[in-house]
């Protein structure tokens, strides 16, 4: 959150929240944030059990595509 | 009518089972899952003063990029006028075209959850933010085809391929990327085959699933060739795109042991290594000691992509195809940004005439055939791309959060793809246009030599243009290439447009050879990808077809039928690939046309499996949304693949071609036009046989396709007023109510903005949501 009184112009502040929100936003297009989203979905299943670690989750991840391919286009 | 079922009203059927305690007043208070129709009405209806302004400035905008591409003479066009007339039409199309679409062909209901929300399973069922999605679909979709098609589409000049591409993606291959993901995603995300399956029967499904694997393998080994014939005798292109092997096994391992999911993290390491070794691929080429080892023949570059093929698709994917594919989206976003921002800064001038002679020829150097139908085979993917449809039934239909967010992943995403096909156009028609013939002709013409090349471009008698061989060293030398005459393919010229627009960017004609062969490395980097996940996607479809025959087969895990399928599905564009790469006409010249072909009916069968389900669903009065393009896509495709069938001009006709040469060694010709030898000779016989055969084979499956949609379209008119009729059947999957809320387009509206607050404070209320467990 912008705090108007902390030091630094608002077109630094803008272009900080700016690179935040791009840095956010390739981080989710690259899918880095899936193991985030896989803790949300364990959460909401109210799951008795731990959620896996993220190194577990990748593992698992990966080993379930290479079960399903998925294309890249043309 | 929708064909939604909607459960009977009442607060009791939306409550999911849940622990008490709470449970009540929680739900009372969650808000709307979607916007009421009537709001949602109200604020495209509202038409404020600004709104208009703003519309009417982006019409004039695109009309005078119009204008000045396709009316004003005189001086030179500049490159400006493409952004303009194609993001002001983009825009224009968006927001109205594809919203009449929305609201009256496919009608999305946002009450109605995805099924991202209700096959949730933390893997590839999961609600993502519509612009994170957005991105993934684009990276996706987005591949070497925007780029090849509209270069080789060049040679007719600028504006034929301007036309299609930007009229083509807004009538078709957006209308077909947008209703094949809706469709797929009110069906749980089925693939394509498996709803042509079920909405055309066993005879149309078994055709569109065949036609899928073929075409699948036809583009791979297309794909394969382009990067083949980009990296014939360039022993920097070869070592830098050699480089991105280790690169990717490191980012592989670095990613499994030192930090798993920091993806931004490690991309930006790849990315890093990767601009090291195009430097590195510098050096590599002013050594001639090491010039020497990295200097192959086109033939060895085929079976190392052959053996690379084969050895990815085994290896597990965390270690190779994984990283690939970040580092992959993440240049390709990257650098496309960068190519967009480098037109608007230095607005090249176009060099190409607005119509060339080849324009009514069918003798062109570059790709044979007339301009109707084989310009808009050509340039496929720009506009209209079968492939998409794979794709849109892919992963995306599974990830989308809300039924209204189809409009902007689907339509919006192929308008970003069609613009990257303006794009390539642009870095084809700013560079010399002499040099563009030298690049683009075969070297059964030019001789591979300048010479020859200058000697050829000049025979053309094209106006303005004399090409000067020392020119063509020049540029040679600029880039850090041994020669570019023949460059076939479409990523050399390519590479040599954009090092020209990005050199005048940043720095000067001195980074030229390093902006090449950044371009070469870039495109060949997420083809290898490609062919990777192709033949991974082949295996996996060819093993499910054996497993009804052989279940040994349907075990993922078993290492020998894994490997047999690879070798199966690698063999079979290998084959595709040598035939290209020894082709003594030419591989792309030759084999372009059919993978466009290809390309293009998967697209028709795409179409009429939409035409079906549309017609099923009811929606007669507005079947002309996919009729049309339907129409016109299988046209174009049966005249193409008639013409390749049975023109009797060699040049254009497969089995023209295949008899002339076998009449040539029937008498006993030791060589013939471009065969010098009588290998050569039979290799041409070969390569024309299979090629004719594939022609055969795609329009045939197609045909087939297209005309079990008709039937079934017709089955459903005729009984338009019986929704319970079995010909009108719904396949989609059963109604669920929604219990999550996003907005719909790229910019929330206020009221989707006040409804956003609404889940916000709610969610601060209530933090624990409930929700239907998911095994």
């Amino acid at each position: 959150m912008a705090d108007p009184s902390a030091p630094g112009s608002g077109l630094a502040q803008g272009l900080r929240r700016a690179a935040g929100v791009l840095g956010r936003l390739g981080r989710g297009v690259l899918t880095g944030d899936r193991y985030e989203h896989y803790l949300r979905y364990h959460a909401s299943t109210g799951c008795e059990h731990p959620p896996m670690t993220e190194a577990e989750y990748w593992r698992d991840y990966h080993a379930w595509q290479d079960d399903n391919p998925q294309g890249r286009c043309c | 009518m929708s064909s939604s079922h909607r459960p009977p009203e009442g607060p009791d059927d939306t409550t999911p089972p849940g622990p008490a305690g709470g449970a009540p007043t929680a739900l009372d208070e969650r808000p709307p899952a979607a916007l009421d129709p009537e709001t949602v009405e109200q604020e495209n209806r509202r038409w404020t003063p600004a709104k208009i302004a703003l519309w009417v400035g982006i019409a004039l905008v695109g009309a005078l990029g119009w204008f000045m591409l396709a009316i004003a003479r005189g001086e030179a066009v500049n490159a400006i006028w493409f952004v303009f007339a194609a993001v002001a039409t983009y825009l224009i199309a968006y927001r109205f075209y594809s919203k009449f679409i929305e609201d009256k062909l496919v009608r999305p209901d946002d009450t109605r959850a995805t099924p991202a929300e209700y096959k949730a399973n933390g893997k590839d069922f999961m609600p993502t933010d519509r612009r994170v999605l957005y991105g993934h679909h684009f990276a996706a979709i987005a591949g070497a085809g925007p780029l090849v098609g509209p270069v080789l589409a060049a040679q007719m000049g600028y504006l034929p391929g301007t036309i299609w591409i930007i009229v083509g993606v807004i009538l078709a291959g957006a209308v077909q990327d947008y209703l094949v993901l809706f469709f797929s995603m009110r069906r749980g995300g089925r693939s394509l085959g498996q709803m042509a399956r079920e909405d055309l029967g066993t005879v149309g499904g078994t055709a569109a699933i065949v036609a899928t694997l073929a075409i699948m393998i036809i583009i791979t080994a297309i794909l394969a060739l382009v990067v083949v014939n980009a990296l014939g005798e360039s022993p920097w292109g070869v070592f830098s795109v050699a480089m991105t092997i280790p690169i990717a096994l490191f980012m592989g391992v670095y990613l499994r042991y030192l930090r798993p999911g920091q993806v931004m993290e490690v991309s930006v390491i790849g990315f890093v290594l990767l601009m090291l070794a195009i430097v590195a691929g510098g050096w590599v080429a002013e050594s001639p000691a090491w010039a020497e080892v990295f200097t192959l023949e086109r033939t060895t570059i085929a079976w190392g992509i052959i053996i690379y093929g084969f050895v990815a698709a085994i290896l597990p994917v965390w270690l190779l195809l994984a990283p690939r594919d970040y580092l992959s989206t993440f240049m390709k976003i990257g650098v496309i940004g960068l190519l967009a921002i480098a037109i608007v800064v230095v607005r090249p001038e176009v060099t190409a005439p607005a119509v060339d002679v080849f324009a009514s020829r069918s003798d062109g150097p570059v790709f044979p055939g007339s301009l109707f139908p084989f310009l808009f085979v050509t340039i496929a993917c720009g506009a209209l791309s079968g492939f998409h449809a794979l794709i849109s039934s892919g992963t995306t239909p599974k990830l989308l959060e809300k039924e209204r967010q189809a409009r902007f992943i689907g339509y919006g995403g192929m308008l970003m793809e069609s613009f990257v096909a303006i794009m390539a156009l642009v870095a084809a028609v700013t560079i010399d246009r002499g040099l563009y013939f030298a690049m683009n002709s075969s070297a059964a013409v030019t001789q591979g030599t300048v010479e020859g090349a200058a000697a050829f471009v000049n025979s053309l008698g094209l106006t303005g243009v004399n090409v000067d061989p020392a020119m063509l060293e020049s540029t040679a030398q600029a880039v850090g290439e041994e020669s570019v005459v023949s460059r076939t393919g479409g990523a050399p010229t390519l590479a040599v447009g954009l090092a020209n627009i990005l050199a005048q960017m940043f720095g000067g004609g001195g980074m030229m050879s390093f902006w090449y062969h950044f371009a070469i490395m870039f495109e060949a980097l997420f083809i290898l990808t490609a062919v990777d996940a192709g033949t991974r996607v082949a295996r996996f479809m060819l093993s499910d077809s054996l497993g009804n025959v052989f279940p040994r087969f349907k075990d993922t895990s078993w290492r020998v039928g894994a490997w047999l399928t690879t070798a199966i599905m690698v063999a079979g564009w290998g084959a595709i690939l040598y035939m290209g790469v020894t082709d003594p006409l030419g591989g792309i010249n030759t084999l372009f046309p059919l993978f466009g072909i290809a390309n293009q009916l998967l697209a028709a069968i795409a179409l009429a499996v939409c035409l079906t389900i549309a017609a099923k669903r009811g929606s007669f009065k507005y079947l002309w949304i996919i009729a049309l393009p339907l129409a016109f896509v299988t046209v174009i495709t049966v005249y193409g693949s008639i013409l390749k069938i049975f023109s009797s001009v060699p040049a254009v006709g497969y089995w023209a071609q295949n008899s002339a040469f076998r009449a040539a060694k029937a008498s006993g010709a030791e060589s013939f036009g471009t065969a010098r030898t009588p290998e050569a000779i039979d290799a041409v016989i070969r390569n024309t046989f299979i090629q004719g055969s594939l022609s055969i084979l795609f329009v045939v499956l197609a045909v087939i396709v297209i005309i079990t949609a008709l039937v079934r379209t017709a089955q459903a008119w005729a009984h338009r007023d019986d929704p319970e009729h079995p010909s009108r059947h719904n396949t989609e999957d059963p109604y669920r109510p929604a219990e999550i809320f996003a907005p719909a387009g790229l910019v929330p509206s206020a009221a989707e903005k006040d409804l956003e607050r609404q889940w916000a404070e709610y969610r601060r209320a209530h933090p624990q949501p409930r929700r239907r467990s998911h095994g």
